[in-house]
């Protein structure tokens, strides 16, 4: 038996409103994935193929989830349109469907099934069709062969139940049944050598902290004095509990660190929204004291990289700085040109730097070599060797509302003085800009960019001349 | 932020009018009018109905109005707090401080049946 | 490298073997191009590797082809492929089946070469 999961981003739309930043993919209830309840279940019933189709990025997922040979199955990928129904989505993966039957799970839910039951038998024994639904999803049996004899139900079902997920407040309430009731239909993850207590791996407890179970704490995780956490509590990977906080009845998630003499009751928090579920409120804490996210620190390599980016910034600042001098002189004499300044982001988090745009008219000789030495970018150098922009990136965004939302979505931004896009000769439309721009993003390395950059000078040098020649004719 | 002396046949309440924000960049603002009209009245109600977010500092200034009330025997009374503004206020524990009502003249009232 | 083409049921499958790089780019583009607004799907299965100028070819042959009213298909991606269309977001252009068969049967039966 094989099983296929489909699910679509709008699914998910009420989790993506309150926590835009985390993969929907990836939500969990006490600290296991969504997708990974369906892997044991879909284990449990016998099945040793699962593929995910969706319209969601993959990469978080696949980073974690692999080929799935930590389960000892066979876990495969496919895109789907977000505009793709269940039945274009069996047309899209008809190969891996084809020949067994399949167990197919549509939709964003929670699936409600007991470890330690046999659920193989009953899985395919069942009459092929809609076997569970809920108001946000479903699980469905399809069969390539039908059964040549009618099924017999060997005794009573085992337990099996879908639960809609429509809201924070349903993902909160499922958590703390979960830890309260259920924990042991499901395999946890963490430490449980205490009933109702699962603890992760380099956890970090304060002696005069205290902890009440039922609680469940992540991987990376540190209690300092004189905390409580618990009973009912729910605590992410990376997330720091600061001296005297309380944690009851409630969810942190994954890298958030919650500061000192603090309660949360009856709440669910992550980064720096907390939410209460119960009311269906949400606040955004701009306090970093008190509620903030907690960054990976990837520095070291950003730092190294600024550092050889503001490195031949200063570099062609030095050598251009004649040609700039002069040229721009004269340019501005010719009325060709002309200097603005607009606000453009300078990263994902949300910071925007006011940057000077030049428009140059590469008309007439001293236009044409300008133009060919990329002066109008010169006035930009400084930002580079300041570390804001890098020298080759992903084209520079305005700083408007819409841009910030590209941004958020996709974390593949960093802008720079030129674009890989202008490496390549890329014509325009924007679109194809940007599928340029993060493939080069993906796989650059500071090497990398110095070559690009070469390139992209060169493509500059050549254009000019090519149009000379082209003007010349 | 609007304060407004109220006379009342038991003495003046006064009432400010919290909306938008109180941040770090008006709370001294509110801190200095509290003081200005703890000369007529040591009893006040926000009134929060338009008050759409409150950080630490502006939960600070709220926190030591409050103190210089009480320590006069006086008080502050919250209301119309937005649910997520009260969000601001469970987490850090200043909820335990205040009573809070639903209306302005809720707030009042209870003042009046303090007295009786 | 070399687009092997097959006509099935009056719609054009080019399978290109081997890598889909700087040097072979043009050709893709070349073939997409003699596609004159018909509709092709492109079988992968024998593709293991795409960079951004293999995309390139296949994002403008594409463009150019539904600005003709064609469409174009594709077909059992190789992992690392599927993995540059996603991180470019370029998955979101195409319909991407893991059958060839499923891919042609999609197209409407009176659209024609």
């Amino acid at each position: 038996m094989k099983t296929l999961l489909v699910i679509k981003a709008n699914t998910f739309d009420w989790l993506q409103a309150v926590f835009p930043d985390r993969s929907p993919l990836l939500a969990s209830v006490c600290n296991k994935p969504l997708l990974e309840y369906l892997l044991d279940f879909a284990i449990l019933c016998g099945s040793r193929h699962f593929r995910l189709a969706t319209d969601m990025p993959l990469a978080k997922v696949e980073a974690v989830f692999g080929g799935g040979g930590r389960w000892g199955i066979e876990l495969t990928y496919a895109p789907i349109r977000k505009t793709d129904d269940l039945a274009t989505a069996l047309q899209k993966n008809s190969r891996y469907c084809a020949g067994s039957r399949l167990l197919v799970m549509q939709g964003c839910f929670f699936l409600h099934y007991d470890k330690q039951k046999n659920y193989g038998p009953f899985m395919q024994t069942t009459a092929p069709g809609e076997l569970l639904t809920c108001a946000t999803g479903r699980i469905l049996i399809h069969d390539a062969t039908p059964l040549k004899t009618a099924p017999s139900p060997d005794g009573s079902p085992p337990p099996l139940a879908l639960t809609s997920l429509r809201s924070i407040g349903e993902l909160y309430r499922l958590s703390m049944r979960v830890l309260g009731r259920d924990a042991r239909q499901y395999v946890l993850p963490g430490y449980n050598n205490e009933t109702d207590v699962y603890i992760g791996r380099n956890v970090m407890i304060a002696r005069s902290a205290r902890i009440e179970p039922p609680v469940m704490i992540g991987d990376h995780v540190q209690i300092h004095k004189n905390a409580i956490v618990g009973p009912g509590a729910v605590i992410g990977r990376n997330v720091i509990i600061d001296a005297y906080s309380r944690i009851h009845h409630s969810v942190i998630l994954d890298k958030t660190y919650v500061g000192e003499h603090l309660v949360l009751d009856r709440k669910l928090a992550g980064g720096r929204r907390l939410v209460d579920p119960g009311e269906e409120t949400m606040v955004q804490l701009e306090d970093a004291h008190l509620l903030s996210t907690m960054r990976p620190s990837s520095r070291g390599r950003n730092r190294l990289q600024r550092l050889g980016h503001g490195l031949l910034a200063a570099l062609l600042w030095v050598v251009l700085a004649m040609p700039y001098a002069l040229l721009s002189f004269i340019l501005k004499r010719q009325g060709r040109w002309r200097r603005s300044e607009a606000a453009y982001w300078v990263d994902s988090s949300g910071r925007s730097v006011r940057l000077t745009r030049v428009f140059l008219n590469p008309s007439g000789f001293c236009g044409r070599i300008a133009a060919s030495l990329a002066l109008d970018r010169y006035p930009l150098l400084g930002r580079v060797m300041r570390g804001d922009l890098a020298l080759i990136g992903t084209r520079r965004l305005p700083a408007t509302a819409a841009n910030r939302a590209v941004i958020e979505a996709d974390a593949g931004y960093r802008p720079g003085l030129f674009s890989y896009a202008e490496a390549e000769h890329w014509p325009v439309p924007e679109y194809d800009q940007d599928i340029v721009d993060r493939f080069h993003l993906a796989h650059q390395t500071l090497i990398y960019d110095f070559v690009m950059m070469v390139k992209v000078l060169l493509n500059k040098l050549h254009e000019e001349t090519a149009l000379c020649k082209s003007i010349s004719k | 932020m609007e304060f407004q002396i109220q006379t009342r046949t038991d003495g003046p309440i006064a009432i400010a009018a919290l909306s938008g924000r109180v941040d770090a960049a008006n709370s001294r603002q509110l801190r200095r009018q509290f003081e200005r009209c703890l000369k007529t009245t040591n009893r006040f109600v926000f009134d929060c109905q338009a008050l759409d977010f409150i950080d630490s500092s502006g939960l600070g200034a709220v926190v030591t109005c409050l103190r210089k009330a009480l320590a006069t025997a006086g008080d502050i009374r919250l209301a119309g707090v937005a649910p997520k503004v009260k969000l601001v206020f469970e987490l850090t524990q200043a909820e335990k401080l205040f009573t809070f009502f639903s209306d302005a003249d809720q707030a009042l009232a209870s003042f009046a049946d303090q007295h009786a | 490298m070399q687009i092997d083409q097959q006509v099935m049921k009056n719609i054009f499958v080019f399978m290109p073997r081997g890598r889909l790089d700087a040097a072979s780019a043009p050709l893709l583009r070349e073939r997409l191009a003699a596609g004159d607004g018909g509709n092709m799907v492109l079988d992968f299965s024998a593709v293991d590797f795409m960079d951004s100028s293999g995309l390139g070819a296949l994002v403008a042959g594409a463009r150019r082809l539904r600005a003709q009213h064609g469409d174009i298909k594709l077909a059992c991606i190789a992992d690392t492929v599927r993995r540059v269309l996603e991180l470019t977001r370029a998955d979101r252009l195409f319909d991407i089946y893991d059958d060839p068969e499923a891919a042609i049967s999609r197209f409407a039966p009176e659209k024609s070469v």
